[in-house]
Formats: C-alpha cells, sequence, structure tokens
C-alpha cells in the first residue's frame, strides 16, 4: 500500500483527533503535497459535522422509556425478594432435617463402635476386649482370633479396641491368658457379664 | 492551493488536541467507573444516572441501525439491563463506554438476525441512492437520514462512532468486535457509497 492510500484510510480518524502520533504526523506530511487528499480531509469534516447535527431523542419516549427500566429494575428486585422469601422457610426446614439426620444417624452408629472397656453387648458366650499392638498386620490378628475359635462381633473402636466372642464351650480364662501372653496383643479383658 | 488541513485546524467545536481528548475521555471515563462499581453493589440510584448519560447516546447510535425509535427505546432498555446484570463481569480493559456501546451494537444485530419487527422496519427503509443528490452541495442535517439509507448497518455503525462519539478505529474493533483492517474497509466503503450518493469524497483505490 503505498503512502497515499494508507493516508487515505486514515484520514476519517485524522479529521476526528484519534490518530496515535507517528500516524498523525505522517497525514500532516502527506497533507503538504497532496491536494487530493485535502480535499477528502474538507468532505470529511463536512461528513463529521452531519453526524453531530443528528436529532436529539425524544423526551416522551425517553420519559417513558426510563420509567419503564426503573420499574423493570424494581420488579427483578421484588421477584428476587419473593423468591428469597418463597424458599427461605422451606429452605431452611430441609437444611435442618438434613443436620439433624446427619446428627442422629452417624452418631448412633459410631455410639455401637466407640464403645468403652466397660461396655458389655449381649452375645451368646463370652465377650473378650482385646488392643492390638501399633501396626499388627491384620493375617496376625485374624490368625490369633480363628486359633481361639471366635469371631469379633465388632471394632476396632477409635481406641482401636476389638470385641471378640468366644464359643460357650471355650474357657475364657485360658483364652485371656493366651492371649495376654502374645506379643501383637496390647491389652485383653473379659467383659462383665450382662 | 491551500494551506493544508491540520486536526488543529479543525472547526466543528469537537475537542481537536488529541491530548485534551483523552484527558476528557478519561476523566469521563473515571466518572463512569465509579458509578459502574455502585452498580455492582446494586446501587438503583447510580444505575439510573447511567441511563441518563447512555439513553440519548444509545439513541443516536441505534437509531441509525435500527432505523425505529420506539424499538430503539425497547432495545436501549434491553441493552442497560444487561449492564446492570454483568457490571459485576466489567473488567475495566476498556472505556465504559466502548462496552456499553459493544453491548448495544450486538443487541441490535442479534435483532436484525433475529427479530421479525427489525427486519421489517429495515425492509420499510429503502436503502438506495437519492436521485436529488446535488454534487458540491453542502451537507445539512436533512441529509443524515439519506446517508442512514445508503449505507449498511454494519457500515453506518463505524460512520458514526468515528464521526459523531470520536472513536479511534482501535477502539471501534474492539467496540464491534472485528479486526482493524475490517474497521478501515468498513470506512472505505461507506466513504464510498456516501461518494455515490453526493458525488463527494474518497477515490478509488
Amino acid at each position: 500500500m503505498s503512502s497515499h492510500e494508507e493516508v487515505l484510510e486514515f484520514l476519517p480518524w485524522f479529521v476526528n483527533g484519534t490518530l496515535n502520533e507517528r500516524e498523525q504526523s505522517m497525514v500532516n506530511d502527506h497533507l503538504q503535497g497532496c491536494r487530493e487528499c485535502n480535499e477528502e480531509v474538507k468532505v470529511l469534516l463536512e461528513t463529521s459535522k452531519l453526524f453531530h447535527a443528528s436529532p436529539e431523542p425524544s423526551p416522551d419516549l425517553f420519559g417513558q422509556a426510563r420509567s419503564e427500566f426503573l420499574q423493570q429494575l424494581q420488579g427483578r428486585r421484588e421477584r428476587r425478594a419473593n423468591w428469597a422469601r418463597r424458599w427461605m422457610i422451606p429452605a431452611t426446614m430441609a437444611a435442618c432435617l438434613v443436620v439433624a439426620v446427619l446428627i442422629v444417624s452417624p452418631v448412633s452408629r459410631q455410639e455401637e463402635s466407640f464403645g468403652t472397656l466397660g461396655n458389655s453387648a449381649s452375645s451368646s458366650g463370652h465377650v473378650i476386649q482385646l488392643v492390638f499392638q501399633p501396626d499388627t498386620p491384620e493375617k496376625s490378628i485374624r490368625s490369633l482370633v480363628l486359633g481361639d475359635q471366635g469371631h469379633i462381633i465388632s471394632g476396632p473402636t477409635a481406641q482401636g479396641v476389638y470385641r471378640l466372642e468366644l464359643p460357650l464351650d471355650k474357657d475364657p480364662q485360658w483364652v485371656l491368658e493366651r492371649l495376654r501372653n502374645h506379643p501383637d496383643v496390647q491389652f485383653a479383658e473379659l467383659e462383665a457379664s450382662p | 492551493m491551500n494551506r493544508p488541513l491540520r486536526s488543529n485546524d479543525i472547526p466543528l467545536g469537537i475537542p481537536c488536541s488529541v491530548t485534551s481528548l483523552r484527558e476528557e475521555a478519561n476523566s469521563v471515563n473515571q466518572l463512569e467507573i465509579s458509578l459502574i462499581r455502585a452498580i455492582v453493589q446494586e446501587d438503583r440510584g447510580a444505575m439510573a444516572q447511567l441511563y441518563d448519560i447512555y439513553y440519548p447516546r444509545l439513541q443516536r447510535f441505534l437509531v441509525g441501525i435500527i432505523q425505529d425509535r420506539e424499538l430503539v427505546a425497547e432495545l436501549i432498555n434491553d441493552v442497560m439491563m444487561v449492564v446492570w446484570q454483568k457490571a459485576a463481569g466489567f473488567r475495566m480493559q476498556s472505556l465504559v463506554s466502548s462496552w456499553i456501546f459493544g453491548i448495544a451494537y450486538r443487541r441490535a444485530m442479534d435483532g436484525i438476525r433475529k427479530d421479525q419487527r427489525y427486519r421489517t422496519v429495515l425492509n420499510e427503509v429503502p436503502r438506495q441512492t437519492p436521485t436529488d443528490s446535488s454534487l458540491n452541495e453542502s451537507i445539512t442535517a436533512r441529509d443524515l437520514n439519506v446517508f442512514m439509507k445508503v449505507l449498511t448497518p454494519e457500515q453506518l455503525a463505524v460512520a458514526q462512532l468515528t464521526f459523531e462519539f470520536g472513536y479511534s478505529y482501535p477502539e471501534i474493533a474492539q467496540i464491534l468486535q472485528i479486526p482493524v483492517n475490517t474497521v478501515k474497509t468498513r470506512m472505505f466503503h461507506a466513504r464510498k457509497s456516501m461518494q455515490k450518493a453526493y458525488g463527494l469524497g474518497v477515490t478509488d483505490k
């Protein structure tokens, strides 16, 4: 693109005064010797004048549109407030219900598993409360329990307590003695009978 | 040959010094940014203030494109509602006015594409070269309607944003979301159409 064509393209924005310094300087230099571009600037000035003469808005339409717009804004605000009012009570009730369910059901389940050492449970045979050494492998625990032909009826609790139910024909004192002597067992105690 | 024209010679009462123009634009923009911040806080008074500033400007802009004042009033309310809803998303990376004009332009073009009422209005307005043009006759305000009829909505938007609202071509590219070269091309064709209508203006490349 030649300098003349480039300047010709820039002229509308030369007239509105928004060219950057480099572009403006280029146009100014070109206008020194180009009659055609000077004529074009005159036409563009006339054009610009024409656009500035465009009619002002009708006050009636403006007032009506403004009033409708502000009503729309107010309406949106009221709809939001109504929506909040309509949903606030059910939402609060639903939230309360969820909280209540969360409070009641998991804790009631936890209470079973977080039994204390003095806890007793209904089981047919004797029950031994048992705590293994930390990091005792599951295989060792299973082997110890099966060796006594018992089975774990609950645990471990948060304190690591298992409850081991023995068959009726097993002597609990003998089992207890054997468990206490095992290196993987930290604690073993017979649960008090109900 | 007369002394070559310089931008400082422009006798329009428009601020012609680029620096003072920019300073004024920045000052206006600061005020408008403070209004946008208040609008984000759901300040309806600030919204009303912004509405009062922009209604006349948007009307002048949109009447050129849509050519029906009642439809334009409805469209302005849509635009201002978008401003109310999206104010928090305005990132201050452009002038507030560029942002609002951009919304207005896109809404208008959407209307032309999708809304039968817009097409009906535009079809009623003949877009043709006027027969009573007179060579080199001084252009008057009466002729604005003629310009509107010979330019496409896209060309008219570029012409209005340049001559009436004083935007630079990069700002127009940002408002219309088109490349800078497309802005220049639309302006070139707009000037050609005005030349055809009046026997004035740009020569062929």
